[in-house]
């Protein structure tokens, strides 16, 4: 795949939108401690403030100051996404191209193991270990990250597959190079688009875990958390505090999610033959 | 012609104003029906054997059966089966009068044989509200006189049995060889002021139907219905229902609307469970150290917004009758909670207690627990782990389903957990039950189980089965005071709840003193829907003012009735003169 990826990205709105988009959220994530005006953990204010300079969003039920929860939320749920999309890749290279090089039993086993999770619904196992075993969240993070690998594995396998019969590739060994060398110089990069795709698309799923998981107060109900922030809104809808209290988080919720469908959404048009325009730039 | 157009014109005007009159009034007349709104909807088939064991279940079925006692809001016992009653200490027995009056919504009279029958009964067939291992037998003297003989004193006698074992028709249950099983004729047929009409499980709805020759007078409405409804708020403000519970952020929007709030008594408590198998909570110095940390006036303010009330130490509530003078208080002080820990062996270090290197840190189940077992949002678990947090013990806060808590705490396979319960206005034998795991009897996941305790163990004894009513007392007092000191667990505050209703549909609803029979604390009680007849013996304002309410709903119809007549002979008398002057 000979494509300049980064220049196609600049060319794609959508894709460049999600990206500063997300660049935004990260941002506001990181410096969550330095934008946030309160502690998010100190209910000495009041309830139910309606929106003031003190509290940009009011408080909720207990005290918290909203805005400095949402700030803080945020980078719950990015952490979380940026987390698990990082090990269900790894793992899911990992498996992948090495099936493909070792094949036989071993590929056998792994593909099946593959083909066995894309069967199971994630989200029942995830409910079901954090009712049962209430872990932490790195725990969690583990347990989805387990569970979401196959897709990026399967992918990566069989693109090895087709590169291993490459004629450059085939040149390389007869040149004497080690395997070492042919996976970083010929393979990798080859693999990138299945990669960041797997990244971006894992990412997403993973952020709207967490926040389903914690709406429904399976979570460490100390930590923040966008899902939580909803499910505490949701009880008290009736103070007609949707506006300042419920809104935000499913806004915030609802941007992270679109700023990294844009992303995969762009990624794939690029590099996707059957779906890449006609103005691309074949090198 | 003109004179005749004039006076068609006034006849339809005055026929349409007549029926704006008269409708209301009509409607009114016709039938007076009170919706209650649930959220749970189904509690069981509205009989003693089927209603699901917890307080909504047993308050469907007090509509149909009724008790030889009763209570209102202010008073208890009152008649209501029996007219009067005396019980003899020398020889260990209560005999009660019946009124002579009672009848069984299938027309027979209620006997002493059916109270015998139902004592008897329910001895074979345990029924989960009344344990009547206590009583030895009951003879009949004549068919409305009853005595009931007991097997050991037992205090609690007039609220535990007489006013909470509902009495069975004889003539019905005496062929009935499985009650588990019982939904045949004449299965939700009692002595209660309604009458059992329908029940729907699915939809989770009941109906009752005025029983109109109850003992009593007949009830001031024709019908009671519940409602299953997600949102009985809701349902309130639509006129959908007449009845519910509203959220404490709302009460002062409801009486601005129009609706009478009514407060509960504080006789719910939010508890503090204690794993008395584990180190350090076994031991009675850390426990109270806990209640030095804890700061019961930061729960209400923060998690309850200032609806309730700190609990008191001596589990009874500070509420009830039976509420020890002087129950040992433990005011917030974190740092004598952090000298008292430090006498245990522990040291400080970061800011967290250690011992032998390990850092003292505790697991606190939490779950949505509310009055009546009602799932109910709170930040408990938050403000509790802050608070001990501060005195250095490190806390992993667990959110779990109330049902896996209860789980749990009964397989003691926890440190703490945040719970609560109930019947703390009632009775002081909750004392007793809530301290003590009874031999033989299942565990329940509000019993401390803390048995070691001789001091309490004695206290127990006259608590349960001291006749005499100031020594008992004293002995109710003093257990009180020592359950403070040695914490089977700890009781954090009094949430309050509230009710609202629609004072147009008629009924003035009042919570119980004490609690509906044994101490459902539902404001739901019968005698708001009886008239005068329930007063025997008793101030009862309400019906007073039920009654004239219902003369002034029932008065348009009379002026009504005359406005019609004297506008169709002012008509007739247009039309005669238009007639003679052609």
């Amino acid at each position: 795949m000979h494509i300049k990826p980064f220049k196609e990205f600049k060319k794609d709105k959508i894709g460049v939108a999600g990206l500063m988009l997300i660049l935004l959220l990260i941002t506001t994530a990181i410096l969550a401690p330095v934008i946030a005006p309160h502690d998010p953990w100190d209910y000495s204010a009041p309830a139910f403030q309606p929106p003031s300079w003190e509290h940009p969003l009011g408080t909720n039920d207990i005290g918290y100051d909203i805005y400095s929860e949402l700030v803080w939320s945020l980078r719950t749920s990015i952490l979380f996404g940026i987390a698990v999309a990082a090990i269900a890749c790894t793992i899911g290279l990992v498996l992948g191209v090495s099936a493909a090089l070792i094949g036989g039993m071993y590929d056998m086993v792994v593909m099946r193991i593959a083909d066995a999770l894309l069967a199971i619904p994630t989200i029942m196992i995830l409910i079901l270990i954090a009712a049962y075993f209430k872990p932490s969240t790195t725990v969690l993070i583990i347990a989805l990250s387990l569970v979401l690998w196959q897709t990026t594995a399967r992918g990566v396998r069989a693109q090895t597959l087709s590169l291993k019969t490459k004629l450059y590739v085939k040149a390389a060994k007869n040149a004497g190079a080690p395997t070492s060398y042919i996976m970083y110089r010929h393979v990798m990069p080859e693999l990138f688009p299945l990669y960041a795709m797997g990244f971006v698309t894992k990412a997403r799923i993973a952020v709207f875990m967490e926040a389903g998981l914690s709406f429904l107060g399976i979570f460490d109900p100390t930590t923040k958390s966008l899902g939580i922030m909803m499910s505490y809104a949701m009880r008290y809808l009736y103070l007609d505090v949707w506006f300042n209290w419920l809104l935000p988080p499913v806004i915030a919720l609802s941007l992270l999610i679109i700023s990294l469908g844009f992303i995969s959404y762009a990624i794939e048009e690029i590099f996707d033959p059957r779906l890449r325009r006609n103005n691309a730039t074949p090198i | 012609m003109k004179r005749i157009l004039i006076a068609s014109v006034i006849l339809i005007a005055s026929v349409i104003m007549c029926l704006c009159l008269l409708t209301p009034a009509i409607s009114a007349a016709a039938e007076r029906e009170v919706r209650i709104a649930d959220k749970t909807g189904d509690w069981g088939n509205p009989s003693p054997y089927l209603s699901y064991a917890r307080g909504p279940g047993y308050v469907r079925m007090h509509f149909i059966f009724d008790t030889l006692v009763w209570k209102n809001e202010t008073a208890g016992p009152i008649p209501l089966l029996a007219e009067d009653w005396e019980y003899s200490p020398e020889e260990d027995v209560y005999v009660f009068n019946l009124a002579e009056n009672a009848k069984w919504h299938d027309g027979e009279p209620v006997t002493a044989d059916d109270v015998a029958f139902t004592i008897a009964y329910m001895k074979e067939h345990p029924y989960g509200w009344v344990v009547l291992d206590s009583v030895d037998r009951a003879e009949v003297i004549d068919p409305h006189t009853v005595k009931i003989y007991m097997s050991s004193p037992y205090a609690p006698f007039m609220e535990d049995i007489g006013g909470t074992m509902p009495i069975l028709p004889e003539h019905i249950w005496k062929n009935v060889a499985n009650p588990m099983d019982f939904v045949g004729d004449g299965a939700f047929m009692g002595c209660g002021p309604f009458k059992y009409a329908d029940f729907n499980k699915e939809h989770g709805t009941y109906r009752y139907e005025a029983f109109d020759e109850y003992h009593l007078g007949r009830p001031i409405i024709d019908r009671l219905i519940y409602v299953k409804t997600g949102d009985p708020q809701m349902a309130l403000q639509n006129g959908e229902v007449d009845f519910a519970d509203v959220k404490p952020d709302m009460v002062d929007t409801m009486r601005a609307r129009g609706f009478v709030v009514i407060e509960g008594p504080h006789y719910w408590n939010k508890k503090l469970m204690i794993n008395h198998n584990r180190e350090p909570l076994d031991n009675i110095v850390f426990r109270q150290a806990l209640c030095y940390a804890i700061n019961q006036d930061e729960f209400v303010d923060k998690s309850l917004r200032g609806h309730g009330k700190p609990a008191s130490y001596g589990l009874i509530s500070s509420e009830s009758v039976w509420a020890s003078p002087n129950v040992p208080n433990y005011p917030y002080n974190p740092d004598k909670a952090k000298e008292m820990i430090s006498t245990l062996g522990y040291v400080m270090e970061d800011g967290v207690f250690t011992k032998d290197g390990k850092p003292l840190e505790l697991q606190v189940l939490i779950s949505m627990i509310g009055v009546g077992g009602q799932p109910t949002p709170d930040r408990d678990g938050e403000i509790l782990k802050n608070q001990l947090e501060k005195v250095g013990i490190r806390i992993d806060l667990t959110s779990l389903d109330t049902k896996v808590v209860d789980t749990k705490v009964v397989n003691q396979d926890f440190d703490l957990a945040i719970s609560g319960h109930g019947a703390i206005g009632g009775d002081p034998k909750i004392l007793y039950e809530m301290t003590i795991q009874v031999p033989g009897s299942k565990p329940s996941p509000n019993t401390a189980r803390y048995n070691e305790s001789e001091e309490l163990n004695n206290l127990f004894d006259d608590l349960m089965h001291e006749m005499d009513p100031a020594k008992r007392r004293a002995a109710v007092y003093e257990a009180q005071n020592v359950y403070a000191r040695e914490l089977p667990a700890i009781s954090l505050y009094y949430p309050t709840s509230y009710y609202a209703y629609d004072p147009d549909a008629g009924v003035e609803w009042f919570y119980t003193i004490g609690g509906i029979a044994k101490g459902i604390p539902i404001p739901q009680n019968k005698f708001a829907l009886i008239g005068d007849g329930a007063s025997t013996g008793v101030e009862t304002a309400e019906t007073t003012a039920i009654e004239t309410g219902t003369a002034a709903q029932s008065t348009p119809i009379a002026p009504g009735l005359a406005m019609i007549a004297i506008l169709m002979a002012f008509v007739t008398l247009q039309i005669k003169l238009s007639k003679r002057k052609p």
